[in-house]
């Protein structure tokens, strides 16, 4: 009894957060100090601290904030915090939505009947993958951890991305929403949507002539074990990408708020003259305020003094890659696979509005 | 991440979620149809947090973390909301937020068509449609009584302004209305609530971004259970 006792004493919330120690079925666990446990009721008295230890956090923080009302915080704390938890709760409908979406298609279809439903040749996979984003009425929070539990599940890496890039930008309730921001202007709407699909497309063609082995070997690592109960497995793979794809959305998020109280709002507006300088400051904003891609024809309408080629930029850059999704793109992907996806596609995504703008 | 610390995370975020929504604290942060999604998500996450207890019990192996490495430590960052509504409790956006705006998003809706303001005496308007007529030249504003509801900004600096936040899903969307007081007496201090009554005489500031409205009357009232106009 003595050895996990003294090893749970410790803070263990953070010990049993080290890679490998969710890792209780190999043949031999180990403790941190490298001993051998002693047998399955140990390993379960020391995974309860963590839980404890949760609650413990929560209730502190609770007390505090009841015993010292705002916490001394000023303004820009305050605003800080407000966009954070905003862009959070915000998402949070979303990302349980995907994942649970994402658990479904790892549980109930196997790689055999997914493979049957896409066309097997690369290009028209990517085609269809790409169009398949009509159907996803969410935002982009949704659309990546189904893309990743969809390659995990067999499907073609650049079809399922190509659906994770277009779903955010096309699906129907946004197109509506961009409809309604833009009173009288329905070519905002077609614009968003072919440009949104070409980037989709363009960008899966690239991962498909790419060698993706980067990403998927990250996401191998998400299979499901399928000799486990199903009701099991699908609360395993809700409780695994709700935090680990939610837990880098909340990075993305409080990342983004501490940049909008940051960057005083007039500085964007200061530039608004010069075509080119008004794209690019469109694109930039689109990638650092983060915003649903639900909400973003809202915000473009607002910028009044941009032409509509750098208005139609900010809604086409901005499902594809933010703050928040590119941190949440590292946590179901891998840092080195985000590294060349996030530049490239926002590459393509600049590209394809400036050539769509040109017919606006 | 242990199964236990995972499904405590879940179910604090549930908890915590939940509660905003159901204490109707969540309109400060999302508009109210969100909220019935946020709370539909939270109880979908109490439920995994308590099957994943649940699931520990009997479940000599791991199970569903079957020979694979769980979420990492990021999964603890889902902390970091729920710690920032337990002890700052933020609130609504504030008139810090509101600086440098330029009225942009009624703006963008001066070219909808507004019918006259029909009737007589002092009429209450939101900050969208109040801004939207203003821009949209609407005569039947001019010089009619109108009560607006906001929070005072720049009465600090010698700018007095009333500013309302509108947002489409959430307040990391929120762009700022402003209007500007003008012989405003007794305003309270910047970021609370008041109620102002006041006439626009088709007066705008030099560079055209916000109208001046003449004030007549101003009460401090308590934040509006919606926060933002949509």
């Amino acid at each position: 009894m003595v050895r996990p006792w003294s090893i749970s004493t410790r803070p263990t919330y953070l010990d049993t957060s080290r890679p490998g120690s969710g890792r209780l079925d190999d043949a031999q666990p180990v403790d941190r100090y490298g001993a051998r446990m002693l047998g399955s009721t140990m390993l379960t008295r020391r995974r309860r601290w963590g839980f404890e230890a949760v609650v413990g956090v929560m209730l502190v923080a609770t007390v505090l904030g009841r015993f010292l009302p705002g916490f001394g915080a000023g303004p820009r704390i305050r605003a800080w915090s407000t966009i954070t938890v905003a862009i959070f709760l915000q998402a949070l409908p979303f990302l349980v939505l995907g994942v649970l979406l994402g658990a479904v298609i790892a549980v109930f279809t196997s790689p055999e009947r997914l493979r049957r439903l896409l066309p097997s040749r690369g290009v028209p996979a990517v085609l269809v993958g790409g169009s398949a984003g009509l159907f996803l009425p969410g935002c982009e929070c949704a659309s990546v951890p189904v893309s990743g539990r969809l390659m995990a599940g067999g499907v073609p890496a650049g079809a399922a991305l190509a659906f994770m890039l277009s779903a955010p930008a096309i699906n129907p309730v946004v197109l509506v929403a961009t409809a309604v921001a833009f009173p009288g202007r329905p070519e905002m709407v077609v614009g968003r949507f072919v440009a949104s699909l070409a980037v989709a497309v363009l960008v899966g063609l690239v991962v498909l002539k790419r060698d993706p082995a980067a990403i998927l070997e990250r996401v191998a690592s998400l299979a499901i074990d399928r000799d486990t109960a199903r009701w099991r497995a699908v609360v395993g793979a809700v409780r695994h990408d709700v935090l680990q794809a939610g837990g880098y959305l909340v990075v993305g998020a409080s990342v983004a708020a501490a940049i909008q109280v940051l960057v005083p709002p007039g500085v964007l507006r200061a530039i608004g003259g010069v075509e080119v300088v008004a794209v690019l400051a469109m694109a930039t904003l689109a990638v650092v305020l983060s915003i649903c891609s639900e909400a973003d024809a809202f915000i473009a309408a607002g910028f009044t003094q941009m032409s509509p080629t750098a208005q139609l930029t900010f809604m086409v850059v901005g499902p594809v890659v933010d703050l928040k999704l590119v941190s949440m793109q590292v946590g179901v992907f891998g840092r080195r696979f985000a590294g060349w996806f996030a530049p490239t596609a926002l590459v393509v995504a600049i590209a394809c509005s400036v050539v769509v703008g040109w017919w606006l | 991440m242990g199964r236990d610390t995972a499904a405590g995370v879940l179910l604090a975020v549930a908890l915590v979620a939940g509660g905003t929504v159901v204490s109707g604290r969540a309109t400060a942060f999302v508009r109210p149809g969100f909220a019935v999604a946020v709370l539909v998500a939270a109880v979908v996450l109490a439920v995994a947090g308590v099957a994943s207890l649940a699931a520990g019990g009997d479940d000599g192996h791991a199970g569903d973390d079957h020979g694979h490495h769980g979420p990492g430590k990021v999964g603890l960052m889902l902390l970091l909301p729920l710690l920032l509504l337990q002890v700052v409790d933020p609130g609504s956006l504030g008139s810090t937020m509101a600086l440098g705006g330029d009225n942009g998003v009624a703006r963008a809706s001066s070219t909808l068509v507004f019918p006259p303001l029909d009737g007589t005496g002092t009429v209450d308007l939101t900050f969208s449609e109040f801004l939207g007529r203003v821009f949209a030249e609407d005569e039947s504003l001019v010089g009619r009584p109108v009560r607006l509801v906001g929070r005072v900004a720049g009465e600090s600096d010698g700018s007095p302004r009333l500013v309302r936040f509108v947002i489409a899903c959430c307040a990391a969307d929120a762009r700022p209305l402003h209007v500007v007081l003008d012989g405003a007496l007794g305003l309270p201090t910047d970021d609370a609530w008041a109620q102002v009554e006041g006439t626009w005489d088709g007066t705008m500031t030099p560079g055209g971004e916000a109208p001046v409205v003449r004030v007549v009357s101003v009460v401090e009232v308590g934040e509006p259970p919606l926060p933002y106009e949509f």
